[in-house]
């Protein structure tokens, strides 16, 4: 038993908890409202103050809304990558490069751009403005702007991003998305809008979708939102966990885009270890995106493990919504575990996650890159030990020597 | 407990006020592992109770009732916690840690001192919840590695703690009122 099991037993088994505890909860639960909307006589103050709160907020809001000329002044249309480039993941200067799609319906007397139509659609009390457009090769990075008119995102809260304290909100985003050229729509699967709160009306973030291959022709981007979603502080919906709002419509848009073909450059590595190929890396000013070929080992899925696992999921009173043949096609293929850890010259770690098929997409943020170190690991013990070995360095580095002797592959690729 | 959370949901206040007196012991190792101290887990706790009974009608499935609780318990803890640190440079704040009636004071003790807020919250909820990495990564809204990396590193940050020094020797005495207090020395020999 190590330390920390043993500390947890004892914390665990210890359930006395201090009377001022109890003496709170209890006043609490006997000035509980008889109804909803009332108000708990011990919770007086917080909800005036918050009551205060939104009452300066609303009518800030319906100044702003009700004043076309005070709206204009806060002009995020146009201009979206420079408020958020920074406080995103994938952060970088993102703003010099982008296309402006707002341009293409001119300008107001102040010289702010205004949405051209086709780019702002609205549906549900919710009205998505496509702003800025960019596009690596790699990834279309998308900016827009979410109006909700039944207000309430000054509770959507932060989630860390990166190694530092900086946080960035998000939009959950559902439905579909392709490019002109592509027969098959891809599902949005984690695919959402981070940015930041404006007010309790509006959000500005930026989406980003990755491209399965690398793609050095222009295209046009088709995406078709059925839903749009967040997380409120004050809810929880136990079901999903999260997205405690959640509204449904239907938000099109068909926006053509360019490649900054400049900006990307292929490094072939093809480096083999136990297995394992590491095979290329393309290199942007945002992301760095390497492949790895994985292992696969077949087995055969018998229909009892089918149902034994549907009973599981569903209780077995439920649609498991899986047929066998579709469950044993993705269960039948099992892969090993791997990892790729990417730092640059420095032992910097670029942050990651695992994109599926032995792809890697991870975060320049900024960071300068001479060369990277790529490492592949087979073992998640090995690589956690690798990722926490930055915290005991003071750069916050990675251990390179460990890394190269815990990886079934260490690759060094210099950076033009 | 399933009765307790359908009744609780028809605004039967008994059953609710049952329901979180039951749960008030996982609150309170849950808020005092983030926030360090009674005075805000008390709050946190406070505050909790009044959210859950105001939106225990959203409550889509009994079953995920605790689940459904401690996240909000967190949320509350998180606000907490991000104006106290607003605060901190204008208000000196009470020393952490006063659980001098637990048993397990301790623990607490070093458990506090020896890990951040971050490695704090996910080991609790991992062995003293029960929760899985896969729940927890919910909860927290973060993936499952983070929750991994951060178990492996809290148990990395305690056994360090613990190699470095030896364990705390715990002296009783007696006080006027025949109660035993407990003193604690570390023996730096």
């Amino acid at each position: 038993m190590t330390r920390l099991e043993d500390m947890m037993n004892k914390i665990g088994s210890d359930n006395k908890v201090p009377n001022r505890i109890w003496e709170k909860l209890d006043y609490a639960l006997d000035t509980l409202p008889d109804h909803e909307k009332d108000h708990a006589p011990g919770n007086k103050t917080f909800k005036y103050a918050a009551a205060a709160a939104a009452l300066t907020m609303a009518a800030g809001i319906t100044l702003c809304y009700s004043n076309p000329a005070l709206a204009a002044k806060i002009p995020f249309i146009g201009k979206i990558f420079e408020e958020v480039e920074h406080e995103i993941p994938f952060s970088g200067d993102y703003s010099e490069k982008a296309g402006i799609l707002a341009e293409t319906a001119g300008k107001d007397e102040d010289g702010n751009p205004i949405a051209a139509p086709g780019i702002e659609v609205s549906d549900g009390g919710i009205t998505v403005t496509a702003s800025e457009i960019y596009c690596d090769g790699l990834s279309v990075f998308l900016t827009a702007q979410i109006e909700a008119e039944q207000g309430g995102l000054l509770n959507i809260p932060g989630h860390y991003i990166g190694d530092g304290d900086g946080t960035a909100a998000m939009m959950y985003l559902r439905g579909e998305w392709n490019l002109s050229e592509d027969s098959e729509p891809n599902t949005l699967s984690n695919d959402n809008l981070e940015g930041k709160v404006i007010d309790d009306h509006t959000f500005v973030g930026m989406l980003k979708l990755n491209l399965p291959d690398y793609k050095s022709e222009n295209g046009e981007l088709s995406l078709r939102l059925s839903s749009i979603g967040w997380d409120d502080t004050t809810m929880a919906d136990a079901e999903d966990i999260s997205e405690s709002h959640r509204i449904d419509g239907q938000w099109d848009f068909d926006i053509p885009f360019s490649i900054d073909t400049e900006s990307v450059k292929e490094y072939p590595v093809n480096k083999e270890g136990n297995g394992y190929t590491l095979k290329k890396v393309f290199v942007s000013p945002y992301q760095v995106v390497s492949y790895v070929d994985v292992p696969s080992v077949k087995r055969e899925v018998t229909r009892e493990e089918y149902e034994e696992v549907m009973a599981e999921k569903t209780g077995g009173t439920e649609d498991p919504g899986i047929s066998y043949e579709e469950y044993a096609m993705q269960a039948g293929q099992t892969y090993p575990f791997w990892s790729t850890v990417i730092c640059n010259q420095d032992g910097q770690l670029l942050f990651s996650n695992p994109a599926g098929n032995g792809k890697t997409v991870a975060a320049v943020d900024g960071k300068k890159i001479s060369a990277l170190h790529i490492f592949v690991f087979d073992d998640m013990d090995a690589d956690l030990e690798i990722e926490k070995s930055r915290l005991d360095n003071e750069n916050g580095a990675v251990d390179l020597a460990k890394a190269r002797e815990k990886a079934v592959i260490a690759a060094e690729v210099p950076i033009d | 407990m399933d009765i307790l959370v359908r009744q609780a949901k028809k605004h039967d206040k008994d059953a609710f006020s049952q329901l979180m007196k039951l749960h008030t012991p996982s609150m309170y190792k849950i808020a005092k592992a983030i926030l360090k101290n009674d005075e805000d887990t008390a709050d946190a706790i406070q505050e909790t109770a009044l959210t859950c009974w105001e939106k225990i009608g959203t409550l889509k499935k009994d079953k995920y009732f605790k689940t459904w609780l401690i996240r909000i318990l967190i949320n509350h803890c998180n606000q907490i916690y991000r104006q106290r640190s607003r605060m901190i440079s204008e208000v000196v704040l009470p020393e952490a840690g006063s659980a001098e009636d637990s048993y397990a004071a301790v623990e607490w003790k070093e458990f506090l001192q020896c890990l951040d807020e971050k490695y704090r919250t996910v080991t609790i909820l991992y062995y003293v919840e029960g929760f899985k990495i896969r729940e927890i990564a919910q909860i927290l809204d973060i993936n499952e590695k983070t929750v991994s990396g951060r178990l492996a590193t809290a148990r990395d940050r305690m056994e360090k703690q613990y190699a470095k020094e030896k364990p705390p020797a715990v002296i009783y005495k007696l006080t006027g009122k025949n109660m035993k207090q407990k003193e604690m020395y570390y023996d730096k020999a």
